[in-house]
């Protein structure tokens, strides 16, 4: 900690301790590698900012710093969780585990459709203009709906670890698309779990509303309405989220087709990707609209239910989760009831 | 850390943050700051390394065994004790190199196809074209 005689001393140690602090978003184990020669680094550079430029120059140096601490502790992050899925895809017992998290994970999306279904048609019922008391269950609603993406994605990390595993076993067929397909899955669905933690706790806070699975909010009647920045922040990373990771799903589809990995079953996460679209997704909601007649000429997916039972809502929330859920279940059973060990045996004949 | 030695030019090519270390560590072993302020020099202060890409890079080559710690220091009693110091290895040496073909290679390609930059005026004033 620089002395407070030098000059700036105050703000070159308040720097360093800040820092320290910001260090936390590096994985625990790359911190306790270099996080001590990082913090001195900064600390010399902090003393020669000041000393050349002054108050100034540390301005500029903290900016180029936060860029650089967020874009390589991204990355360490993601490294990371690419370590963890690897050490998943080396164990059949996690990988079986994983089989049975995307599992749990369905059956909670499917909770959270009816839930949500059962919800808003009591709340329709009672009143007809939403207090926001009323609105209570919607955040345990979103936790319900979070915690069951991330069980699947968790399933999602046995899947990964089984094409790597792979991957690693028959080095000399990986090509450059193959490894680029991986790649993008990899990156994609990463990317996608980061986004939906960020939409997950918007949608606790309230800020954003998830309406359905694929489907976000973000006008009204009179257009989109303004917003702060961090709302539209968060707005955009929860379209990247209904977008992203099914961009990740289906190239993870892809490269799990490619591998010819479980057995029968290979296309499955094929289209449990595309299922997650939320352009199908859309799609599908408007024809099961127009088959069953209800008013969307609005434009508005969403219309006030005011008779038991509420169709309209259970076209909205029921079907879709109800669909997406049984796949991610079927997903799960495929992965846990040893389908994936088939792949051993698959590479080993491939690779002769 | 880094298990079975892969052929350096798997990894080709390189990220300009790693070619420029182990170009910074050709000729002695540096700390993390010295490398830093080595880049920083030898590119007239266009390259400056965060510490997180700077120490990202050296954990990639650390993995690789493209560097090691050195064992001992140029002068301990001049220097920080809790510093560490990195030595490029002989996998290292070759990994540089193999980059620095392959962009020799680039380069000879660039001019065949007739992209000379003009050279660069050494001064601001009469010289600029």
């Amino acid at each position: 900690v620089a002395p407070p005689h030098e000059p700036h001393g105050r703000a070159v140690s308040g720097s360093e301790r800040l820092y320290r602090a910001l260090l936390a978003a590096y994985p625990k184990v790359f911190r306790r590698a270099y996080g001590r020669e990082m913090a001195q680094v900064f600390r010399c550079m902090c003393r020669e900012e000041v000393v050349s430029s002054g108050s100034r120059g540390l301005v500029r140096l903290w900016v180029r710093t936060l860029l650089d601490l967020l874009a390589t502790a991204l990355a360490e992050r993601i490294k990371q969780a690419l370590g963890i899925s690897t050490l998943v895809g080396s164990s059949s017992k996690l990988v079986g585990w994983s089989g049975v998290a995307a599992a749990a994970g369905g059956v909670l999306l499917i909770a959270y459709g009816i839930l949500s279904w059962v919800n808003e048609t009591r709340l329709y019922g009672e009143v007809t203009n939403i207090g926001g008391e009323k609105l209570g269950p919607q955040w345990a609603l979103g936790i319900v709906q979070g915690v069951g993406y991330l069980l699947f994605l968790g399933g999602l990390a046995g899947l990964f670890g089984l094409v790597e595993r792979a991957r690693r076993a028959r080095p000399t067929q990986a090509g450059s698309v193959r490894s680029l397909s991986f790649s993008v899955a990899w990156c994609s669905a990463v990317a996608g779990i980061v986004l939906i933690g960020l939409a997950a706790a918007a949608m606790v806070a309230g800020v954003v509303q998830l309406a359905t699975v694929g489907v976000v909010t973000i006008g009204g009647p009179g257009g989109i309405p303004r917003v702060s920045f961090l709302e539209m922040a968060l707005g955009v990373s929860a379209w990247l989220v209904v977008s992203g990771l099914p961009l990740g799903i289906v190239l993870l589809g892809v490269a799990v087709l490619e591998w010819g990995l479980l057995g029968r079953w290979k296309a499955l996460p094929l289209a449990v990707g595309l299922l997650m679209n939320p352009l199908l997704n859309l799609f599908l909601f408007y024809l099961l609209a127009l088959i069953k007649g209800a008013d969307i000429s609005d434009g508005d997916i969403m219309t006030v239910p005011t008779a038991w039972p509420n169709w309209s809502g259970f076209y909205t929330y029921v079907v879709p989760n109800a669909i997406l859920g049984a796949s991610w279940m079927l997903l799960g059973w495929v992965i846990w009831s040893g389908q994936g060990e088939r792949l051993g045996s698959g590479v080993e004949e491939a690779s002769r | 850390m880094g298990g079975q030695e892969k052929d350096p030019r798997e990894f080709l090519p390189l990220t300009p943050a790693v070619l420029e270390i182990l170009l910074a560590l050709a000729e002695q072993d540096l700390h993390g700051y010295a490398i830093m302020r080595e880049v920083e020099r030898r590119t007239d202060g266009e390259t400056r390394l965060g510490p997180g890409t700077l120490y990202r890079s050296v954990g990639q080559l650390l993995e690789r065994g493209w560097v090691r710690e050195a064992d001992e220091r140029p002068d301990p009693e001049l220097d920080d004790e809790r510093r560490r110091y990195y030595r490029l290895t002989e996998l290292g040496r070759r990994a540089a190199m193999a980059e620095v073909e392959r962009l020799e290679e680039l380069v000879r390609t660039a001019h065949r196809k007739g992209l000379v930059p003009a050279p660069r005026p050494r001064t601001a004033q009469g010289e600029a074209s």
